[in-house]
């Protein structure tokens, strides 16, 4: 596994929940579900695309982040270790439903064709046809910029949450930019 | 060579860089136009991923009893709080923190809005357009004061000074000085700075400060006796067991309706006048509201489904909301303001660029749109106008980006900028609009010349045949101006010679004695009497700014120039 620069995370506010969560204190469970629900909601319909489902994920998350709260080491922040929870879950329940996730090669390199910029196509469809674009790229791309755009996680900490190097961080942010690009110059819109 | 700092900037873009990479790749970007074009691509990219990803992260569903009942209870053993006693450090006490007045009777009180207190700060802003005569006897077919607007003078009558121009330290009127139930204040958690625009909002992780706390006793509504007062309310001694009917936020606390065993004595209380039996323990707590965010927002969310009588897709604004126990349910009101009814959160959108769980942050300009005296001007040309205009706000909303504030310009044209676009003025003194004599001194002569219908006023604005209103009034002239009274409203108005506008609301004066000053008016001046007179006796700011009267009063029609405008509902020509 890949060596992560991380910052510790010694003014994370959802720390002090975590603790009392060990000491039994279910009104911190009730914060900590109320500043994070949303946020491992919206990340697991990546990877479920099924609200019914993700909102059962959701309810797993949180029985495990109770469970295992005293375990917590504060080597990365609250989030991203919930983050990784939900990743952990939604992928088993792939798995159980026997539905294959979309096969990436990280490693390969991007040939970049520079044919137009992104930005002239959201000022003409304020952002439609590249949301449909989104929605069409496969769940490892969307997960990255899901990560990097909504969750606000930094390289190191997704580095960290999904087991990669920054190194593939950072090409599987480009491939998903440019499969996009792709997408959207397929359907005209570039 | 690019690769570098092309790999920082979508982390750039998601401000997730260090204070170090960010200004390194900033000093590049601005010599680099190819990283310039990729950084204007990942901006966009990340906008649509924030709207896409936005878009499931609504509607959280409460903890399952499941999930609850199989929570393992760990004995507390190093951390001394008991889990009672524990307050997270965003727990939103502070937002109760102000002592919430006891409530004594049932009486559902609408949430006060963000924007509804911005309104009536705002209706009592003292803004004259145009000149007006000083003459009583003409006061039918003469110039016109043409006023929007008036500053609280209630100031004087006991709140503090509001009339000294330079004064501005000086309290200035809260909600609650002008009977105003205050809103949940939006100042953020002391651990988060000031607001700062950033060209890319950026979720929160954090509850949005001013967003409606958890009911502590949220999990008990609907439920049994369970709970007992801590003070007598109404006809509920201290002591009491209670069940709760229903709750909701008013802007400062939680605010049960219970219902005690005999179930005919019931009443209203604040969650401090709520106590835990001593055989109850725990609650569960009430979920944010999705669009607690928009209440009190201008018309900018769309309905998604029929609700009653309101289409799908109608652009409406919520007026209020409260948790039921189960869900959020929302007060709605169509654009044209003639449909209301209760949504659920699922059936409301807000604009497609609202950030989901973005924080609405502190506004720049709090103080500024609070203080009706302080004027700013535009740093960058806004549509026509051209930067330096002169503005004052006049309201001001929160569009999910930046602070948008509704500007009035000198002459009275209205326009809406963000918070980038506007500096606020050095304070001098109250910059009174151009058309507005400083003096009264001498007869006054019309300044355009119309002429309007049929005996009406010459001024920059006739009023309009449709839109017209007349009320009884009254009038006087004084030394150094004017004080009129609006018969519709029972308002004492002072209109300065240098352009200052007071208002005093009949209940700011009623209470009054009569005037009270027994010096006898020099020859040809005159004491004013009935409500002129209270509020010229009793208050010795106006007297000192009005001097004696010229005259006694006299009534009046007076024409009113109603507006759609929803911040200046009436003009009142004099």
């Amino acid at each position: 596994m890949a060596q992560h620069n991380l910052p510790i995370p010694s003014n994370d506010p959802d720390q002090p929940l975590i603790q009392a969560m060990a000491a039994g204190n279910m009104r911190a469970l009730d914060e900590l579900y109320a500043r994070h629900g949303l946020h491992i909601l919206s990340y697991l319909m990546i990877h479920l695309g099924d609200r019914p489902l993700a909102e059962e994920i959701l309810q797993d998350v949180i029985l495990a982040a109770w469970n295992h709260a005293a375990d917590f080491r504060g080597e990365s922040r609250v989030l991203t270790w919930l983050l990784a929870i939900a990743r952990n879950r939604a992928l088993n329940a792939v798995r159980g439903r026997k539905i294959m996730m979309t096969p990436l090669n990280d490693d390969f390199e991007i040939a970049s064709p520079d044919t137009g910029p992104l930005e002239k196509v959201v000022r003409l469809t304020e952002h439609a046809s590249l949301r449909a674009a989104l929605n069409r790229l496969p769940d490892q791309q969307r997960e990255i910029l899901t990560l990097v755009f909504f969750h606000q996680l930094s390289g190191p900490e997704i580095a960290q949450m999904l087991s990669i190097s920054e190194g593939t961080v950072k090409s599987r942010l480009h491939r998903a930019k440019e499969a996009l690009r792709r997408i959207m110059q397929s359907e005209g819109s570039l | 060579m690019h690769k570098p700092w092309s790999d920082l900037i979508p982390f750039y873009v998601a401000g997730t860089l260090t204070p170090a990479e960010s200004l390194a790749l900033e000093r590049h970007l601005a010599t680099c136009p190819i990283c310039q074009g990729e950084l204007d691509e990942w901006r966009v990219v990340s906008k649509a991923v924030q709207a896409e990803a936005g878009q499931w992260a609504r509607g959280l569903p409460p903890i399952s009893s499941n999930i609850l009942a199989r929570l393992q209870p760990i004995q507390p053993a190093s951390v001394e709080e008991s889990p009672e006693q524990y307050t997270p450090p965003y727990h939103h006490e502070e937002t109760r923190k102000a002592p919430a007045p006891s409530i004594q009777k049932w009486q559902h009180r609408p949430i006060l809005t963000l924007a509804a207190a911005v309104l009536i700060i705002t209706i009592l802003g003292a803004l004259v357009l145009v000149t007006f005569n000083p003459s009583p006897q003409n006061s039918h077919q003469t110039e016109v004061a043409l006023v929007t607007s008036l500053t609280p003078g209630i100031d004087d009558l006991g709140m503090g000074s509001g009339l000294t121009p330079g004064g501005f330290g000086a309290p200035f009127p809260t909600q609650n000085d002008l009977g105003i139930l205050p809103v949940a204040s939006p100042t953020p958690p002391a651990n988060q700075q000031d607001f700062s625009i950033s060209p890319t909002p950026t979720p929160t992780l954090q509850p949005p400060p001013g967003a409606t706390p958890i009911a502590q006793f949220a999990g008990f509504i609907g439920g049994g006796y369970t709970l007992m007062t801590t003070e007598t309310v109404g006809n509920l001694a201290s002591g009491t067991r209670v069940r709760i009917s229903h709750a909701w936020y008013d802007g400062i606390s939680w605010i049960y309706f219970v219902v005690a065993p005999d179930e005919t004595h019931s009443a209203e209380v604040r969650e401090s006048q709520l106590t835990y039996a001593s055989d109850t323990n725990s609650a569960n707590p009430t979920p944010f509201a999705g669009w607690n965010a928009w209440i009190g927002s201008p018309y900018v969310m769309r309905t998604t489904t029929d609700i009653g009588t309101i289409p799908a897709g109608s652009l409406i604004r919520i007026t209020g909301g409260h948790y039921d126990g189960e869900q959020w349910i929302y007060s709605i009101t169509t654009e044209d303001q003639t449909q209301s009814a209760e949504a659920l959160e699922s059936q409301l959108k807000p604009p497609s660029d609202f950030i989901p769980g973005m924080v609405t942050p502190t506004t720049v300009f709090d103080s500024a749109f609070r203080n009706n005296n302080l004027w700013a001007a535009l740093t960058e040309p806004v549509n026509t106008f051209p930067v330096g205009t002169q503005v004052q706000i006049t309201y001001a909303y929160f569009d999910g980006f930046t602070w948008i504030y509704g500007l009035t310009t000198t002459d009275g044209q209205s326009l809406e900028a963000r918070e980038t676009q506007i500096s606020l003025l050095p304070i001098t003194s109250t910059p009174a609009p151009t058309s507005i004599p400083t003096t009264l001194a001498g007869t006054l002569t019309p300044t355009t010349g119309q002429t309007c219908m049929p005996t009406y006023y010459h001024s920059e604005n006739c009023p309009l045949p449709v839109q017209r209103g007349s009320i009884s009034a009254a009038f006087q002239p004084f030394e150094r101006g004017f004080m009129v009274w609006r018969g519709d409203t029972g308002a004492v108005i002072v209109l300065v010679g240098d352009g200052r506008v007071l208002n005093y609301p009949e209940s700011s004066y009623i209470g009054y004695p009569d005037n009270p000053v027994t010096d006898s008016p020099p020859v040809g001046r005159v004491k004013p009497i009935s409500g002129f007179g209270r509020v010229w006796g009793n208050v010795e700011t106006v007297r000192n700014l009005l001097g004696w009267g010229l005259e006694t009063e006299q009534g009046y029609s007076m024409t009113l120039q109603y507006t759609t405008d929803p911040v200046l509902t009436s003009y009142f020509y004099i």
